[in-house]
């Protein structure tokens, strides 16, 4: 019997990036690969530096991100991007 | 990153005004009007605006040096006199204003032609509220659904999408 493989991850792509989803206006930010934009409340829960991110907005394919910083009352993170 | 208004809207009927719009726009659009609402308080004596970004192609800055700038991969372009009627119709309004502080110098290059169209928020209740950020998904539901009809009528004048040219 020969076995196939027909599904799962790929090891080539290494891990995958899960988790928090930030959402940006691109027309704030442009491509800029650091920059702070305003979190919304959904997104904020375990948000810290070092967690890795998904950069989301308009017409702009998801990039892999990292926070930088948090500012402290939650509402605004530094983000960096590190694979476009 | 903070909001200054300009003195006049420095547009004239023929002019090319541009907007990034991508297959998603009126809920993306939406979406940053509510991310970037408490940025325009103190603005015109209100507490937040919900708005959409426009660039003209005006002055020293061309359709192409617009949609360079933004990695945005579509863009729509209308006449400022065509905008102008739908403002007008929809009860938009257009304020020259130039976002500062963006971090991103290829941005700021672009803000003084930047303007912002801003939608009727008489149908959206944000009594009490100091920033939008704050309030969960659940909460913005009825917001973005009293803010979407006038994306759509925004979006109208911005068609037909066009893809960014090769190299940009």
């Amino acid at each position: 019997m020969r076995l196939h493989r027909t599904s799962g991850p790929s090891f080539k792509e290494g891990p995958r990036v899960k988790g928090k989803h930030i959402f940006v206006d691109y027309n704030r930010i442009g491509y800029a690969k650091r920059f702070r934009t305003p979190v919304f409340k959904d997104e904020r829960d375990g948000l810290a530096p070092g967690v890795a991110v998904t950069v989301i907005g308009d017409d702009v394919d998801p990039q892999e991100g990292r926070v930088l910083s948090v500012s402290e009352d939650g509402r605004e993170a530094e983000i960096e991007i590190v694979h476009r | 990153m903070g909001v200054e208004l300009r003195g006049e809207v420095e547009l004239h009927a023929d002019d090319e005004v541009v907007i990034h719009m991508g297959a998603g726009a009126v809920e993306t659009v939406t979406t940053s009007a509510i991310l970037n609402w408490h940025q325009y308080r103190g603005i015109k004596d209100r507490r937040g605006a919900f708005t959409v970004s426009v660039f003209g192609a005006i002055k020293d800055v061309s359709e192409r040096d617009i949609i360079d700038r933004l990695p945005q991969k579509q863009f729509g372009r209308a006449s400022y006199g065509d905008l102008k009627t739908t403002c007008e119709q929809a009860h938009l309004d257009i304020w020259p204003t130039t976002i500062t502080d963006t971090g991103n110098e290829e941005i700021e290059k672009l803000q003084h032609v930047h303007f912002d169209i801003v939608l009727p928020d008489d149908a959206v209740d944000t009594a009490g509220a100091d920033n939008l950020t704050d309030w969960s998904d659940d909460d913005l539901r009825p917001v973005r659904e009293a803010l979407r009809p006038s994306v759509v009528d925004l979006l109208e004048v911005f068609k037909p999408r066009l893809p960014k040219p090769r190299g940009g």
